[in-house]
């Protein structure tokens, strides 16, 4: 990681600025919080197809909510709510033994088809002020050239650290990923294991939304477009597996910072925007057979 | 020249950051023979077997396959069945087959029917029964075993490795897998069994390799063979096992103990063989589920820890209380130590000290976990079981079978469950494993709590001064002596 910071620092100029460094690190926050909840459910040997609409959910219902109970109540609905619905999902998913896959990709089109019958696919932009306050405070606000944003994430992910690996609960969920049968042999709850890590990755999904929608300063429906493959793709980039029991919010970490600088450097160069995506394509390739190799480290 | 399908020369082996576990290993393997690997658990047989099939690569020396240095697997022609097996669990058993029949062309084409007829046509000719049209994941661990058997064969390969095969096997479908090695082996496959088994070293009549502390001793022609297991059991290391009742006493060494009223009894209905026993679990007094064949017995442990649509299990806390239905054994205080350890008990990916943590202690998930509590955890095993471990943070599935066992029996035991299930428990292991591994079960049985014992091989253990809480029979097998059920 540190070569490619000294090969983009080096071959482009801006890229050690201090105005694209805070850039970087507000845009990657947000990506954070997605790629270690997305963590917690690749752990469990599962997926949830759920995050991308779960963020245009969150930011709409944010927005709306601010009109009515004010910035913290709003903050605590989102949250509680989104951490709520994933809850519920893990344990359907898990109660009816259904793929993960299959049952949030079902998710994912009732909560879409949702979300565009209440919203018309309309993003909302008028807010009361003492909300639009709180919104550019937590968007725009900095401490030295670190975003406030980031800083919440990666205050975030040093919880969700601490909660792997220092809770039981943790074990349990690298346990049920590395083993099910025998996780279940032990007496480990699956249906509560599912659904306390599909919760988690929906507590970390809101705060996601929540980062974005204060960047933007916008209750977009179409918020979490694209971020779905960011979140998976990032997290088995530094080193989660996807067959579940290995990684850990450290590979999540690693995983978003050369995706987000990748993405961050492509953005400065002056390659047309599909010539990025290929790139960018390569770059996860590479970046993912380079981690195959060096499994060992995959905290 | 003596034509070698594998030498080693001078060839050292240390898994990361651990100990040495082959020193300066030099062998040499003759074509068309039979070679027999012994060893004590952690002696390194395993990861011999992984450097000769080239899945290993040694730290140091030459290792040399079918003329070339370290060749892959596909080149060398050889093929293995290890004790973590490689099936595709959705698929059938004619599918497992297929796939190993079409390896290296996956543009050749087949019929359901002329799979079928292929499957049908290699079991017959290799002489191993199997359902063709059963799906893999439905089949009982040993009929599983015999299905890897079946496909490594499937490859008419030069050199067979197999480790433990017959860990697991009953001895009639372990007499039939040598029938089949001795017949693959007059037709030129050179055979290379990792075995504990004194019988299995006698049946094969091979060339024996020794190893010990990580050096090889290979010996010449003929093997001595060993005593019996059931001689190993009843030696003096065993005496300190309770004494059965007498026969002055109007019982039999298989016989409930007079006076004692059960202190749990479970009944298990096999709904497909329409075969219903009852356990009766006495304090202090380890008892037997014995069976006719190894395939119902990990059929019948599996419906004790997990609901099975083809067994239920039902239990009360004393003669005449009410029975319950239960769906999961871990609910109801049960642990069960299956002989799949690597399905029903590990977490190969985990380490020794994770792995004895979520078997051992029984904890609010909710909890924090404690370093402290966890190190003492793993030294309390580290003593009570004298495991070899390259670490306690090492992936568990470096340890070797034994080791494996070891941990899994005395991390369970830690937990105290009520009624401890263990499938075949002293089947192949050396003897100071054998000893260790009797040595928990009564120490178990001491502490007043419950032992049931699922086997196929009841004189096994007298040792443990163990009863027969009950015979499940397949229907087509004659009845038994079914004393006390």
């Amino acid at each position: 990681m540190l070569a490619l910071i000294v090969a983009c620092t080096l071959a482009i100029p801006s890229f050690g600025d201090a105005s694209n460094v805070k850039n970087l690190l507000g845009q990657a926050a947000p990506l954070l919080l997605l790629a270690i909840g997305q963590t917690f459910v690749l752990l469990i040997r599962a997926i949830d197809l759920t995050q991308g609409v779960m963020v245009g959910v969150s930011s709409v219902v944010l927005f709306v909510l601010f009109k009515d109970i004010g910035p913290v109540g709003a903050v605590g609905v989102v949250l509680l709510g989104s951490s709520a619905l994933g809850a519920v999902s893990g344990a359907l998913v898990a109660k009816a033994r259904l793929d993960p896959l299959i049952g949030t990709l079902a998710g994912m089109y009732i909560l879409t088809g949702i979300l565009m019958f209440r919203t018309g696919g309309s993003p909302l932009t008028e807010t009361p002020a003492i909300s639009g306050d709180f919104l550019i405070w937590l968007g725009t606000s900095s401490v030295g050239f670190v975003p406030v944003s980031f800083i919440v994430a990666c205050s975030l992910a040093v919880m969700a650290h601490i909660y792997l690996r220092h809770f039981v609960f943790g074990l349990h969920i690298y346990a049920m990923g590395s083993n099910p049968t025998a996780a279940i042999a032990q007496g480990i709850n699956r249906i509560l294991v599912f659904a306390v890590a599909y919760g988690i990755c929906g507590l970390f999904t809101g705060g996601a939304a929540i980062l974005l929608t204060a960047r933007i300063h916008q209750g977009n429906p179409h918020l979490g477009e694209g971020l779905l493959f960011e979140s998976i793709g990032s997290a088995v980039m530094g080193g989660v597996l996807l067959s579940g029991g290995i990684g850990g919010v450290w590979a999540a970490v690693r995983g978003v910072a050369i995706f987000a600088l990748i993405q961050n450097a492509l953005y400065l160069t002056d390659l047309n925007s599909h010539v990025r995506d290929v790139v960018l394509g390569v770059m996860i390739i590479v970046g993912v057979v380079i981690k195959a190799e060096r499994p060992g480290d995959s905290a | 020249m003596t034509d070698l399908i594998a030498s080693l020369d001078s060839v050292h082996f240390s898994y990361d950051r651990g100990n040495e576990v082959l020193t300066n290993v030099t062998l040499q393997l003759e074509r068309g023979s039979i070679y027999v690997l012994r060893g004590k658990n952690g002696a390194g047989k395993s990861t011999l077997v992984g450097l000769l099939t080239g899945r290993l690569a040694p730290t140091s020396g030459t290792v040399t396959l079918a003329g070339g240095s370290a060749p892959s697997l596909r080149r060398s022609r050889s093929a293995c069945v290890f004790q973590q097996l490689s099936l595709f669990q959705d698929l059938t058993v004619t599918e497992n087959l297929l796939l190993a029949a079409v390896d290296g062309s996956p543009w050749r084409a087949w019929t359901k029917a002329s799979a079928r007829a292929m499957a049908r046509r290699h079991c017959g000719k290799i002489g191993i029964d199997l359902p063709l049209d059963a799906v893999c994941g439905s089949l009982s661990f040993p009929a599983r075993q015999k299905l890897e058997i079946a496909r490594a064969l499937m490859r008419r390969p030069s050199v067979l490795f197999l480790d433990e095969p017959t860990s697991a096997l009953d001895s009639a479908a372990r007499t039939e897998l040598f029938g089949v090695l001795r017949r693959v082996n007059a037709n030129g496959t050179t055979v290379v069994l990792v075995t504990h088994n004194a019988e299995d070293v006698a049946a094969l009549r091979g060339r024996a390799i020794d190893l010990d502390g990580g050096r090889v001793v290979e010996r010449k022609e003929g093997l001595p063979s060993r005593s019996g297991q059931s001689e190993v059991l009843e030696g003096a290391d065993l005496k300190q096992a309770p004494a059965g009742p007498s026969e002055s006493d109007g019982g039999s060494a298989m016989s409930a103990p007079r006076g004692t009223v059960p202190s749990m009894e479970i009944e298990i209905a096999s709904l497909t063989l329409n075969n219903t026993v009852l356990v009766k679990l006495y304090p202090r007094h380890p008892s037997v589920m014995i069976f006719d064949d190894a395939v119902h017995r990990s059929q019948a442990v599996a419906a004790l820890h997990e609901a099975r649509s083809d067994y239920s299990v039902r239990l009360r806390d004393e003669p005449g209380g009410e029975w319950r239905y239960i769906r999961s054994g871990a609910d109801e205080g049960i642990r069960v130590m299956s002989t799949d350890k690597e399905q029903h008990s590990l977490f190969a990916a985990m380490s020794v000290q994770e792995n004895a943590s979520l078997l051992a202690l029984r904890r609010s998930c909710t909890a924090m976990r404690s370093p402290a509590e966890e190190g003492r955890l793993v030294d309390r095993i580290e003593a009570r079981a004298g495991i070899s471990w390259p670490g306690r943070h090492a992936p568990v599935g470096t340890l070797s079978g034994g080791n494996q066992q070891r941990l899994i029996l005395a991390s369970l035991l830690e937990a105290r469950p009520r009624l401890l299930v263990a499938e075949e428990p002293l089947m192949g292991l050396d003897e100071p494993s054998h000893d260790t591994i009797a040595g928990l079960l009564l120490d178990h049985t001491a502490s007043s709590r419950n032992l049931l014992i699922a086997t196929c091989f009841p004189d096994h253990y007298h040792c443990l001064g163990a009863r027969a809480g009950a015979v499940m029979h397949h229907p087509r097998c004659g009845p038994k002596a079914r004393p006390d059920c």
